[in-house]
């Protein structure tokens, strides 16, 4: 896929290595049962843009243009330095193959910050985006403090729907926005381990 | 100052363990002047010793790639230190762990080092993990146990005299 990089997402070099490194070194790395939740690098965009340029963005705000993906996928990198949470990759944590990606975001427009999750064709069906989202979920809570966080799901989007409502997430009526339904996790009294 | 940058942070549910700080030394110190819970990680020992281990461990990550985490709550709070260690002498790499006074009871020792084990094993590429505990630490064998270690051989240990070593279930046995 190198030959469709575009000039904007040459791969670091040199110093530049060296500084994404120790930056990213920063980031939270969560370990699940099959799988390891880490900060992004620039090598995961070709799979993030697989994701949202394909019928697979169809309900997540795409399909997208390969420019359209790299603008969310550095806004949504950026929210790591900004806010202390952002996207993460989910590699197998055996063969260190990117399966998906999981979110705590907030995008422009939206009332309330969400859980976003997208996984890849080969990784769907075998619960790894339920492994990371609920992972995900708990940092939410117990690392962030969040007072509030939901999804914001195509109403069309089934396997979603299942998912979110697998990790206690309820529809709010109330609180659908700019298309989408809401779903919203609610907090807990204590931390979930 | 960052001490470590190749230190990856690693998140749990209820902790983060992050690189070592400077102003990580008062709080080993303290554990170190602990008569009582230090013993099996070779103290008591004085605040010139305990820095000069901070100092030596900091030196590890550098020559070896890898050290002890220090564990905070989510709010900051610390509650201790996890590791990999393998100074000279060693017979091989272990996975080590320490609780400050207060931050035991908690499960805090189980799920940190659980967090290092499944770097070690998956992200560094570690195929076995031993834990060394001194014969009488019942507390430190009891989340050995937990961990699903298994004691294999008492051995001699430079510094810290007839020692046993434990042995961590393999990458497999303890993938989901």
């Amino acid at each position: 896929m190198s030959d469709t990089r575009l000039p904007w997402e040459t791969l670091p070099q040199g110093q530049a290595a060296v500084a994404v490194e120790r930056i990213g070194q920063a980031l939270p790395r969560i370990a699940t049962d099959r799988t390891v939740m880490r900060g992004p690098y620039m090598e995961d965009f070709d799979i993030f843009a697989d994701l949202f340029t394909s019928d697979r963005g169809r309900y997540v705000g795409g399909p997208l243009t390969r420019e359209g993906a790299w603008d969310d996928f550095i806004q949504l990198t950026a929210s790591w330095i900004l806010r202390g949470a952002g996207l993460w990759t989910v590699e197998d944590m055996n063969d260190k193959s990117v399966l998906g990606f999981v979110l705590l975001g907030h995008e422009t427009g939206d009332p309330e910050p969400e859980l976003g999750f997208l996984f890849t064709e080969e990784a769907e069906g075998k619960g790894y985006a339920f492994e990371a989202a609920e992972k995900a979920r708990n940092n939410a809570w117990n690392a962030l403090s969040f007072d509030t966080l939901v999804s914001y799901i195509d109403p069309q989007n089934d396997r979603a729907i299942a998912l979110a409502t697998r990790l206690g997430a309820v529809r709010d009526e109330s609180a659908d926005h700019d298309g989408t339904h809401t779903y919203r996790y609610p907090r807990p009294e204590v931390p979930e381990v | 100052m960052t001490l470590v940058p190749q230190c990856p942070t690693l998140t749990t549910d209820r902790l983060t363990l992050r690189a070592p700080q400077e102003s990580d030394i008062a709080a080993v110190a303290a554990f170190f002047a602990d008569p009582v819970r230090s013993v099996g990680f070779g103290g008591p020992e004085d605040e010139h010793t305990a820095w000069r281990w901070f100092a030596s461990m900091i030196g590890h990550w550098h020559l070896r790639g890898y050290g002890f985490w220090f564990a905070d709550l989510h709010d900051g709070t610390p509650v201790g230190m996890t590791g990999l260690w393998n100074p000279s002498g060693w017979p091989e790499p272990e996975l080590g762990w320490v609780l400050y006074a207060n931050a035991e009871g908690k499960g805090y020792a189980v799920e940190m080092a659980k967090a290092v084990r499944h770097h070690a094993y998956t992200t560094m590429g570690w195929t076995t993990l031993t834990s060394n505990i001194v014969p009488d630490n019942d507390k430190s064998k009891a989340v050995a146990r937990r961990l699903g270690a298994k004691m294999e051989r008492v051995y001699e240990n430079p510094a810290m005299g007839t020692d046993e070593l434990w042995r961590h279930p393999a990458p497999h046995e303890v993938a989901a």
